[in-house]
């Protein structure tokens, strides 16, 4: 299935709401029955990182590299590109965060 | 009554001197405090007036009346055109002419849904006359800050505002909620934070979030100060009573990103006066982001570094 995202997310994509609705809706249900997934974003110029995260996580979490093989991410400008790798990027090699106590730095 | 004297400056460069000298936390016995200030003050950036807004909401909804002490105490027209009387319900009568919202601030809104936060992104983006990809990431900054507010605040809303001085070409923000702070969302996912000066520090690195579900990466705060960062500009954030600042870069240096906040050029402090929720100022010097793509490149390296060496999985872009 293809998802023309414009009309849902406008020219600067932010609404992680709907991105919830459209991935627990469509794409995550689309992707456990084996169908591939367009997410086409034309005339989309700029996304957040929360709302790529909203959109496409959960479906990498929890099927892995099944899920990103039958993702084409579709005509997308240069920083929503560099978004979506970013996220790729640590959906299968997460950050690591260490806690450091404050007053041991002293 | 109680007062509280406002600096002469409530700008993020003298931010430790106006947050330690004033306390905008309401007693439950206050009926009334008064605002005042002994010079005037002669600037007050965005953050500060998000603050004071959302303080005065509050303090309506407790019944707490607000005065001014002294009718020049915010520089009226100013305060004015930024709707700061509408949220301290201080009545203020000398007519001042309204100029023109476009291209160089945006007024104190009250964001509390993220419907609201859809319109009022979308009224802000024609509104900058920036080029296209400074303009987003000003928004960007705004949307993720206040959909920080809305998801992880509690019932308060957000109270954003910005300015534009097109000499500097910097753009201010300022975001300021009354919710249950950082030390408060965080301790649910991370028990062993004693402080809010330590929910802080966590709180900035990637992949840090009080949340438990699949919408949030707890990435928000790190691009922000990355942003910042970048274009060489202070980004502040202050909850409970600790505030973390980055200091502005040099423009003439290497700026190297880190996921972790305390290996940044910054200042920590403790023991400020509380502040029930959250602030967080941005400065950005749109003039050194003018391509947001090279900027997000150069956060995604901080992803990719430290990490244990793992092929990349290809990811089919067409």
């Amino acid at each position: 299935m293809t998802l023309e995202l414009f009309p849902i997310f406008g020219v600067f994509a932010e609404d992680k709401g709907a991105a919830k609705e459209l991935r627990e809706g469509t794409i995550l249900p689309a992707l456990e029955r084996g169908e591939r997934v367009v997410l086409d974003f034309s005339k989309i110029g700029f996304a957040t990182q929360s709302l790529i995260h909203a959109l496409i996580f959960e479906p990498l979490y929890k099927l892995k590299e099944e899920a990103l093989n039958r993702i084409e991410f579709r005509h997308c400008a240069g920083p929503v590109k560099t978004i979506i790798e970013i996220v790729v990027g640590y959906a299968f090699n997460p950050p690591v965060t260490t806690h450091t106590p404050v007053s041991e730095l002293r | 009554m109680r007062h509280i004297d406002l600096p002469t400056g409530l700008s993020q460069h003298a931010i430790r001197h106006f947050l330690s000298t004033c306390s905008f936390e309401i007693g439950n016995n206050e009926d009334a405090i008064s605002i005042g200030s002994p010079k005037g003050v002669f600037f007050a950036e965005p953050f500060a007036l998000s603050m004071l807004a959302a303080f005065g909401d509050e303090a309506a909804s407790k019944n707490v009346s607000i005065t001014l002490e002294t009718p020049s105490v915010l520089g009226l027209r100013y305060a004015k055109r930024m709707r700061l009387f509408d949220f301290l319900k201080v009545s203020y009568d000398q007519s001042v002419r309204e100029q023109e919202e476009a291209g160089r601030f945006i007024p104190i809104a009250r964001v509390s849904s993220p419907d609201d936060l859809k319109a009022f992104i979308a009224q802000l983006m024609p509104l900058w006359h920036l080029p296209e990809e400074s303009a987003a990431a000003v928004s960007y900054c705004v949307s993720e800050l206040v959909r920080n507010v809305l998801e992880h605040a509690g019932p308060s809303s957000a109270y954003v505002c910005a300015q534009y001085y097109e000499e500097k070409q910097r753009v201010e923000i300022g975001v300021a909620d009354r919710g249950k702070g950082i030390l408060s969302s965080l301790l649910r996912n991370y028990s062993n934070l004693r402080s809010d000066q330590e929910a802080l520090v966590e709180a900035l690195k990637p992949g840090v979030t009080g949340s438990k579900s699949f919408e949030n990466a707890g990435a928000g705060l790190f691009f922000t100060k990355s942003l910042a960062k970048l274009s060489c500009s202070y980004f502040s954030i202050y909850s409970g009573n600790a505030c973390y600042r980055v200091r502005k870069s040099s423009p003439d240096g290497q700026i190297t990103l880190f996921a972790d906040p305390l290996l940044d050029k910054h200042d920590l402090w403790g023991n400020l006066p509380y502040w029930p929720g959250t602030v967080v100022a941005v400065d950005i010097n749109v003039g050194r982001l003018k391509q947001f793509r090279s900027t997000l490149a150069a956060i995604k390296q901080v992803y990719e570094t430290g990490k244990q060496p793992k092929p990349k999985p290809k990811i089919h872009f067409s």
